[in-house]
């Protein structure tokens, strides 16, 4: 005879069955019956075509964590450059998707599979944060039939080493923005000798070897480069390493971790002026509400943009921004003119082909490829990895009649290149920048 | 030498403030031998509600007056809805502060958002102090969070061993059935430490998140902190937290310095040894 | 053929045909982003619920060892560049060591303490991923990992992966509960329940436990292979504390007491992740609240809740022992007469949810 155990244990597994067909059926109900073929390549379903009256296009922030504020102006500079279009392009209606990472690859990998295969848009823009860039351009490798565009990602790599034919940057990389800085600290601001502090991930090391590069070549010296974990609040360790014989700190800390270092140097009574990376003292740092004012004015810098440049195209994008975005920041950060430059592009772009998506969007890649046009900073065009060669500020951070914070234009270096005018298999010689390339104690 | 007793003394303060988040975590474990692993996200919540009420009022030390006072009937609120129930159970008490916890951080999110958050503290803790006998300059603020943390811990001490309800507390860490069959209102007993605990945690919030700024994920940290300074310390003892959080506080702030990169992975090395040679903790006791 | 076993059957093959035929007719996404996630992170959410319901032992280590595996795959195949078979072996055997170097520290603890000193285990890997430079490069990960060309199967076509899931998804299943009902799974059983009676019967508790966490490792390395193939890459991203939440969340939505419960929780984790994020951006919240909801009412999570609702829905099956069977009075250890099997254990006892005894706990330690 059965075991009663042994019926249950039947009855049992029936009912756990009907479970699972239910969330089966849930599953099937949910999903559409919609195949689609695949298109060989990596582990990733192809997609469906947008409806024939709209372009989709997706756009990647970091709208939580270090760089939540940083990845909100990043948006509005996509919602800018939309609205400058009117909302639509080549007679179709833009659809925007967004979607929101948080600095790690891992997030920013998975809102762009969702952003490509569950939205289905036609191109992608992001992401903002140099490690998600490099994600982003692995993932764009396993999408060939898609165009990806960045939205501020600055590590130098993204591009210079292993690029993906579809990823394009029309925003220029972290070593770029430093062009000019080195030379203007040694020079005319007198540095000698300087230390570095900087989170430890591929974006800061663009941005300190290029600092770095211009420094030691005109004679500075580095004795020492502390590398900080993205995210860390304490630096009480960091200031109170600092040697005393130093003149100045280059700082390449963004958003929320530069404040934070500042306040903390401030509080241990530390003196050294700062040098600042281009997101150091960027505007979303100058609008914090805190009490840094004194210590940041006069610290020069260098990056993408100068809040106070006079050329007209510059004055009108702050007006066109200052207008639609009351509540933004008072002058666009460099991630809202990243993220327009870039997105204008794909606009531009699209208007060109006439919204013609079809074979692969293989129109649209080759016409990214060659565009060449006039943004709120000078002109842009792209080098053979599709990657920017544009104009770079040096600034200077000086205070307005109003009180506020702005970075004072002091300098223009005109299309400046990804190996800073180096020739390329020299630059690639010195191998990738990472903790101790560059160097000169 | 002036540098390290300049890491000395961070490292001295920061397990102050470790200590304070902590203390509240190994007292509610002690007592009701409850993980409450939703402790991070109450210090979250101090420290935001903190903020708000400093950037309403203006007044700071306003903010932490009421922002701990806040959390704690939170925390009350949170023991009688959801764990007063299921006693006894053990990880299903963890599993419901599990819950608790994603849902408060998520809560938060959507209503302060991403960004950071910066207090504004009040001139008079801000800025350099010259101690003269040490010959260092070191920020007022950090020793004010030394101060809070000894008035704590001497407050706690006064608590435990001076007054009945101290009393009825160690008993009731040593032998929770003994007490309850003396006749002691239990359930009130426990409502009254959790509060205190929550206090602790909205408390260190507010002076963490007014030293360093306040985001997201800080729960995360100071949870895991609070973890490693209970373990290490002993659950139930204050005394315990205080070594804990000191020992802590000393080899991360030695550890940035002078072996920056692997300076986090010493911190849990430290507690999993700990954990598996002595398993309750430096001044814990086996019940 | 009693009707039961029809039933059985019958229902049997309608999943398995249901299964084998999600590719034809769900769409791609729904395949690659619920079908493969939910049964990789199944598979690591297995060793959970196998360590915790028929072990007793609540472990968070499982997303830090899948991310041993998978670093250890990547830094094979990427770095250094030699094939995928190596990187997988390499990766598996990793992950098994490090589990067993971790059993050996944690075996001696129990209950809450084991959770504390595995979740100190996992944060201490996740750290060391996003600080080391040497292997682990940091922050960034390493990307580039491709699903590999075994033979004529080729892995990177996303309904080919789907179905190699599934198939090791079912193997590592049924090898589970084959273990769960032979003399192993039964004394882990006896030894999660009273340890201290099975030592006088002479069974070592100690390496019971050790070699059940190594397993549960073994299984989080199989996921942690399949996992970064899907990825593509790995990062500390991939293993942090929020992560390594989602598997516990996972396995106990499903259910904590049945190994089904893994895949049952994972789809429904998967939906809701994906799906609620289009109504809103609260869905962190809608799973904590489920969450919350299993902890406090539904101990037995999904499955358990299926039940109830079935059983309430026939309550005109007359069979005089379901009552009794089907009680949810917790049992004490079974006597020798009635050894529990891997179907009844769950019958006859709530697990440590529902009646956990602190002191008793306490004085083993």
């Amino acid at each position: 005879m059965k075991s009663k155990t042994r019926i249950v244990a039947q009855r049992r597994w029936f009912r756990q069955l009907m479970l699972f067909l239910g969330m089966l059926a849930l599953l099937t109900a949910c999903g559409g019956g919609t195949t689609t073929p695949t298109s060989g390549g990596g582990l990733s379903s192809g997609s469906n075509g947008s409806s024939s009256n709209e372009i989709k296009i997706g756009a990647l922030a970091t709208l939580t964590g270090p760089f939540a504020a940083l990845g909100a102006d990043g948006m509005r500079g996509v919602e800018l450059a939309i609205s400058e279009f009117g909302g639509q392009v080549a007679g179709k209606k833009i659809t925007l998707i967004k979607e929101s990472s948080d600095a790690t690859p891992a997030v920013a990998r998975d809102a762009a599979r969702k952003l490509i295969e569950q939205d289905n848009v036609d191109l992608m823009i992001g992401p903002l944060s140099g490690d998600e860039g490099l994600a982003v351009r692995d993932y764009a490798k396993t999408q060939p039939n898609k165009v990806f565009l960045n939205g501020s990602s600055a590590a130098q790599d993204t591009t210079l080493r292993n690029s993906a034919p579809n990823f394009y940057r029309f925003s220029t990389d972290g070593v770029q923005w430093m062009a000019g800085l080195g030379t203007y600290a040694y020079q005319a601001q007198g540095h000698r000798r300087v230390v570095t502090v900087a989170e430890d991930y591929s974006f800061p090391y663009s941005q300190v070897g290029g600092f770095m590069t211009e420094f030691c070549r005109v004679g500075g010296h580095v004795p020492k480069k502390f590398w900080v974990p993205l995210g860390t609040t304490d630096y009480s360790s960091v200031v109170s390493s600092i040697p005393t014989d130093i003149d100045g700190i280059y700082v390449a800390l963004g958003g929320s971790d530069g404040v934070n270092f500042l306040k903390q140097y401030v509080q241990f009574g530390g003196k050294a002026p700062i040098i600042g990376g281009s997101i150091t003292v960027d505007q979303t740092v100058l609008s914090t509400k805190g009490t840094l004012y004194q210590r940041v004015l006069g610290t020069a810098s260098a990056g993408p943009i100068a809040d106070n440049n006079p050329d007209a195209a510059w004055q009108q994008f702050v007006s066109a921004y200052k207008a639609k975005f009351p509540d933004g920041l008072p002058s666009p950060s460099l991630f809202a003119h990243a993220y327009y430059i870039n997105t204008k592009a794909a606009l531009l772009a699209l208007q060109q082909v006439n919204g013609d998506l079809s074979n692969g969007e293989a129109k649209l890649k080759v016409t990214l490829s060659n565009l060449q046009f006039d943004t709120p900073t000078g002109p842009v065009k792209l080098d053979h990895n599709r990657q920017a060669i544009a104009n770079i500020y040096v600034t200077v951070v000086d205070k307005k009649s109003d009180g506020t914070l702005y970075n004072k234009l002091v300098k223009v270096i005109p299309n400046v290149n990804q190996t800073l005018g180096v020739p390329e298999d020299q630059y690639l010689a010195q191998g990738p920048l990472s903790r101790d390339n560059p160097s000169c104690p | 030498m002036r540098e390290f007793i300049t890491i000395t003394l961070n490292g001295v303060t920061l397990g102050g403030l470790y200590f304070v988040a902590a203390a509240g975590f190994s007292l509610i474990f002690g007592l009701m031998r409850v993980v409450n692993l939703a402790h991070g996200s109450l210090y979250l919540l101090g420290a935001y509600v903190g903020w708000s009420i400093g950037d309403a009022t203006g007044s700071w030390y306003l903010a932490l007056i009421t922002a701990p006072l806040g959390v704690a009937v939170v925390g009350v609120l949170l023991q009688q809805a959801f764990l007063r129930r299921i006693q006894g159970q053990e990880l299903r008490e963890a599993l419901v502060t599990i819950g608790v916890s994603i849902i408060i951080a998520d809560l938060l999110l959507a209503h302060y958002g991403g960004q950071n958050y910066e207090y504004t503290v009040p001139d008079a803790l801000n800025g350099p102090v010259n101690l003269a006998i040490l010959g260092v300059t070191y920020p007022a603020y950090r020793l004010f969070i030394l101060a809070v943390a000894l008035v704590v811990g001497v407050g706690l001490w006064l608590l435990l061993k001076h007054t009945r309800l101290g009393m009825i507390i160690r008993a009731g860490i040593d032998d929770r059935d003994m007490v309850s069959a003396i006749g002691i209102n239990v359930q009130l007993v426990f409502a009254l430490v959790f509060g205190l605990g929550a206090l602790l945690a909205g408390l260190a919030g507010v002076i963490g998140g007014s030293d360093l700024s306040v985001r997201p994920g800080d729960d995360g940290i100071y949870l895991l902190y609070s973890l490693i300074v209970v373990i290490i310390g002993g659950m139930g003892s204050i005394g315990g937290a205080a070594i804990g959080a000191l020992l802590v506080g000393l080899v991360s702030q030695y550890g940035l310095a002078y072996v920056p990169v692997y300076s986090v992975l010493i911190t849990f090395a430290m507690m999993i040894v700990v954990l598996s040679v002595r398993p309750q903790g430096i001044l814990g006791r086996r019940t | 053929m009693s009707t039961v076993r029809i039933q059985r059957i019958a229902g049997l093959t309608v999943l398995i045909v249901l299964l084998l035929a999600f590719p034809l007719f769900a769409s791609q996404f729904l395949v690659v982003q619920i079908g493969i996630q939910s049964l990789f992170l199944g598979i690591v959410a297995l060793g959970l619920i196998f360590l915790a319901g028929y072990g007793g032992m609540v472990s968070l280590a499982q997303m830090a060892l899948y991310g041993v595996s998978g670093y250890t795959m990547a830094i094979v195949t990427v770095t250094y560049g030699l094939p995928w078979y190596v990187g997988v072996i390499a990766g598996v055997i990793f992950a098994t060591l490090l589990a067993a170097i971790f059993a050996l520290i944690s075996a001696h603890t129990q209950g809450i303490y084991f959770i504390m000193i595995t979740l100190a285990e996992a944060m201490l890997v996740y750290f060391y991923a996003d600080q080391d430079r040497v292997f682990t490069n940091g922050h960034t990960g390493i990307n580039g990992v491709r699903p590999p060309l075994i033979g004529p199967i080729v892995m990177s076509d996303p309904t080919t992966f789907y179905y190699v899931t599934l198939l090791i998804a079912a193997l590592v299943y049924l090898g589970l509960r084959y273990i769960g009902r032979a003399p192993f799974g039964l004394a882990l059983q006896g030894i999660r329940d009273n340890a201290q009676r099975m030592q006088s019967l002479g069974f070592n508790a100690y390496a019971h436990r050790v070699t059940t966490f190594t397993l549960a490792g073994f299984i989080a390395g199989i996921g942690g292979v399949l996992g970064t193939w899907y990825d593509g890459a790995i990062s500390p991203g991939s293993i942090d504390l929020t992560r390594t939440i989602n598997i516990l969340v996972i396995a106990v939505l499903g259910g904590l007491s049945y190994l089904e419960g893994a895949f049952v929780g994972a789809v429904f984790f998967t939906l809701v992740t994906n799906f609620a994020s289009s109504f809103t951006d609260r869905f962190n919240t809608v799973i904590g609240l489920a969450f919350l909801a299993v902890a406090l009412f539904f101990p037995d999570g999904l499955i358990g809740l299926s039940k109830k609702t079935l059983q309430i829905a026939t309550q005109t099956v007359s069979w005089r022992g379901r009552n009794a069977l089907e009680s949810s009075k917790p049992v004490k250890a079974p006597s020798a007469s009635k050894l529990p099997t891997s179907d009844t254990v769950s019958e006859d006892k709530k697990l440590m949810i529902a009646s956990a005894n602190p002191e008793e706990e306490e004085k083993q330690q």
